[in-house]
């Protein structure tokens, strides 16, 4: 399972000011698996994902992408190295439609010059029907076909939510990082996104990393778990080591042992 | 170039930069408040000079009084621009408050034009226009007033800020509104003050240079463009970076004119602006951190 | 009906409309108010893409406007260059220079840009008054010839309106599909979350430059075009009141809309002629717009328009979700 990893974090350190963030965490997440990042509040999850997609500059430490050294590569040039992200907090293009956000996400794929934009050419018309027609693959895969038109703020949280995947993956990338994805999502809509993750991971053949807190999800999914905690990789497993593990307990629960 | 021409460019530098040093000060005060440039903090400048000449000329009323009416009036104006426009903007953009204040600037430009036209005016020096002599040169006795003034208004408001409890509550509010208002303080009162406040100093600014520089509905615009200049200068939301910056602005400026050119006196200025948000936001005395910028 | 459809049909409705309107006017000086009021709108689209969807606040677009307009002027006039060689020139100049001056501007942000733009807007105009031998100082600059093209002298006024209104639609025209395009979408994401328009692969800064010198290019067609009608150019038209005037256009017009920006500007450009006290209150009327527009109606004219228009709209189809 670990023997091909896709993305390698090699000591990794994240320090701002006094707080050390990140403490040369070690990460892989395999090709073709789905790898959850799990941890309590503060642990530098979200920190972690935001280094590997070049938002924030790590202190020390590498990052590697299927080969590629991403530490050099500015964030947008990220998305062309093959990984992309979705956000916590939703990060949705309200002033465009839902197509249009989707079409948005292919961005680097489409392939015209401003020129050709200006006056229409053939090629202008060609790559944005490709663009087009590739983003309408993309909601249906989601199952938003009929909103396509609709504007991106109208849309319905967990709607909304499921829009972002569908933009992440017309990105065509290799990699996928879900910062929270099932965060305001009711039970329902967490399973319905669980399968959603696995058809992704199935069907499109990206490798998915996911930083989570609601644990069905994490341990109905995960092929492999690293947990965090200040910062620290305190265990790497499959769901059903994690569960076990003594560290990894002893860091959600705290150090009290009455409820063991 | 001989010392007493370099001391001349000294004084008049240390004159006109002491205004440019008010006007910035009244940036950072409502900066420090609410993290807002208010681009009318020029026309605050403007009023106090401008009600001050139309005080006596109208009005007939001796000098004293009509800088006290016009300080008063400029102040009262600072407010209610945060009543009727910045207070109802609350949630907007930084582009919107932006406009807004633009528009405000214009608003009382335009009013200003309005009631009193596009003539410049000439208040009186406040002690008669006897030169005083200088090692080699001189300097006039509104100079001394200029540099008086300004030196016991920035001691008067660091006596406030760091001493008062009103000055105390003002800057909590520029480190944490929310914070503030928990230990209830009234965030908004405090914006509402730190408004006057700005523009009582922007006015005492505009009244003590009027008798030296003419003065004009639209001296505004040039005032506040470059009081923010020494605002980035002394490094944004420092007051003693901004008194600083407005004196070192208006001393560079004076020899410039004198020493490369008086018509390019004021690109100089801009330049120098420009220079500054390029390579140091920070300024000289502000953190070099690039959050803000 | 798609979206290119529609800009397709509104621009000959607007070309149609521009072609018959110097017969409803009753007086023939009204073409050369409409004249000026397009070379405004010329630039005011570019500053609305910039300012609307780029986000980007400049206070000193009038700068550009007049380096064009003195560039081909001291060109055709001084040098005797052939008048489309001058205006290319000129364009390009103008467009070079926004190229230098966004590099380390766009680094700033909000107040920092305001202030960078406004300042290098005040240094050009005092170029433009005090370099007097190259630019004939306060007092302007004389005897540009009138534009002459492939042979053909736009001497009348009712020519020099068609070739504007001709311009003037092909920019609207090529503005619209701009927005329609993977750029456009690229802005609109930029303006929306930088964060997201990041991850999707979107050069931040990139773009941001190039609606900096699309926006100047703009402002450089409208400045030769003034040039070479006026005959002449002073550093007054292109001062702090100008790139302010240009901004109250976008902001009435409505910040993310081309056909707001036409609307603001030809609608600010034509105001003066028909209130008579208009100059006294200018300002006053420019100032309030400003507060007003930002406090009650961020997206201006075209923006409350097309709210109407959707609430109306979605009175009639299903709810969403």
């Amino acid at each position: 399972m670990s023997a091909n990893p896709l993305l390698s974090c090699r000591a990794v350190t994240m320090r701002f000011g006094g707080v050390t963030a990140l403490d040369a965490v070690d990460f892989n997440a395999a090709q073709g698996a789905i790898t959850s990042i799990i941890g309590p509040n503060g642990a530098g999850k979200t920190t972690l994902l935001s280094a590997v997609t070049g938002m924030i500059e790590p202190t020390s430490g590498r990052i590697d992408l299927g080969g590629t050294d991403l530490t050099p590569l500015p964030a947008f040039k990220r998305s062309h190295a093959g990984v992309v992200r979705t956000f916590q907090n939703l990060e949705v293009f309200s002033n465009m439609t839902v197509l249009e956000n989707v079409m948005t996400g292919h961005h680097r794929h489409v392939r015209y010059s401003a020129l050709d934009a200006l006056v229409r050419t053939p090629r202008y018309r060609r790559e944005e029907r490709r663009c087009t027609d590739l983003a309408q693959e993309k909601l249906a895969f989601v199952g938003l076909s009929e909103l396509a038109d609709a504007p991106a703020g109208d849309l319905a949280f967990g709607q909304q939510r499921a829009m972002e995947l569908a933009r992440a993956v017309a990105a065509g990338p290799s990699l996928l990082l879900l910062d929270e994805p099932a965060a305001g999502l009711n039970m329902k809509e967490t399973k319905a996104l669980g399968v959603l993750i696995r058809r992704i991971r199935d069907e499109l053949g990206i490798t998915i990393v996911l930083v989570e807190h609601d644990m069905d999800l994490v341990m109905g999914i995960s092929d492999e778990i690293m947990v965090l905690n200040y910062g620290k990789n305190i265990a790497v497993g499959t769901p059903l080591e994690i569960q076990k593990d003594p560290d990894v307990v002893r860091a959600y629960l705290g150090d009290d042992d009455e409820d063991i | 170039m001989d010392a007493a021409s370099l001391l001349q460019y000294l004084i008049s530098g240390l004159t006109v930069g002491s205004t440019y040093g008010l006007t910035a000060l009244g940036f950072t005060i409502i900066y420090n408040t609410t993290g807002i440039i208010n681009f009318a903090q020029g026309e605050f400048v403007m009023l106090g000079g401008m009600m001050a000449v139309v005080l006596m000329k109208t009005l007939g009323l001796p000098l004293v009084p009509a800088i006290l009416v016009a300080v008063a009036g400029a102040t009262a104006a600072g407010g209610l621009v945060e009543r009727l426009t910045i207070r109802p903007a609350k949630g907007a953009s930084v582009i919107q408050l932006i406009i807004v204040t633009i528009g405000v600037s214009i608003l009382i430009r335009g009013i200003a034009m309005l009631f009193w036209g596009k003539d410049t005016f000439a208040l009186p020096h406040f002690s008669g226009m006897q030169p005083i002599a200088l090692g080699g040169a001189t300097m006039l006795p509104q100079s001394l007033w200029v540099l008086a003034v300004t030196f016991a208004l920035l001691a008067a408001l660091k006596v406030f800020f760091s001493g008062t409890i009103y000055g105390k509550a003002m800057l909590a509010c520029s480190y944490d509104p929310k914070a503030a208002s928990l230990v209830g303080i009234d965030v908004r009162r405090m914006v509402l003050v730190s408004f006057m406040i700005s523009a009582f100093v922007g006015a005492v600014g505009g009244v003590i240079l009027a008798p030296m520089t003419l003065t004009s509905y639209d001296v505004g615009i040039l005032l506040g463009l470059k009081g923010f200049a020494a605002c980035i200068l002394g490094g944004l939301g420092n007051p003693f970076g901004a008194a600083a910056g407005g004196l070192i602005l208006g001393v560079l400026e004076s020899f410039g004119a004198g020493l490369i050119s008086s018509a390019y006196k004021d690109a100089i200025t801009f330049v120098i602006l420009l220079v500054l948000l390029f390579a140091k936001p920070s300024g000289l005395f502000g953190k070099a951190s690039s959050e803000r910028v | 009906m798609s979206t290119g459809t529609r800009n397709l049909l509104g621009v000959g409705a607007f070309a149609g409309f521009v072609s018959v309107l110097p017969f409803m006017l009753t007086n023939d000086y009204y073409v050369s108010t409409l004249i000026m009021a397009f070379f405004n709108a010329i630039v005011v689209i570019g500053l609305n893409l910039l300012l609307g969807y780029a986000g980007q606040i400049s206070l000193g677009h009038g700068a550009f406007y007049g380096l064009a307009a003195y560039s081909t002027a001291i060109l055709t006039a001084t040098y005797g260059w052939p008048m489309g060689a001058a205006c290319v020139a000129a364009i390009a100049l103008t467009s070079a220079v926004a190229y230098l001056i966004a590099i380390p501007t766009l680094k700033l942000s909000g107040h920092y840009l305001a202030m960078a733009t406004l300042g290098f807007g005040l240094i050009v105009y005092i170029v433009f008054n005090e370099a007097i031998e190259v630019t004939g100082g306060p007092s302007g600059f004389v005897g540009i010839p009138r534009l002459e093209l492939f042979g053909f002298s736009f001497d009348s006024d009712l020519s020099y309106y068609y070739l504007t209104g001709l311009v003037l639609t092909l920019v609207v025209w090529a503005s619209l599909n701009l927005i329609d395009s993977r750029i456009g979408r690229a802005m609109r994401a930029i303006h929306s979350s930088e964060k997201a328009a990041e991850v999707s692969g979107i050069d931040i800064t990139g773009y941001k430059r190039f609606i900096f010198v699309l926006s100047a290019a703009y402002a450089g067609i409208a400045g030769v075009l003034y040039a070479h009608y006026l005959s002449f150019v002073a550093p007054s038209s292109f001062g702090f009141h100008f790139s302010v005037t240009l901004i109250v256009m976008v902001v009435l017009g409505g910040m993310a809309s081309v056909w707001g920006a036409v609307a603001g500007a030809i609608f600010l450009s034509v105001l003066p002629e028909f209130l008579r006290v208009f100059e006294n209150i200018e300002t006053l009327i420019y100032g309030s717009i400003l507060v007003l527009c930002m406090m009650f109606m961020p997206e201006g004219i075209a923006g409350g328009l097309s709210k109407l228009g959707r609430f109306l709209l979605s009175k009639r189809s299903r709810h969403v979700g």
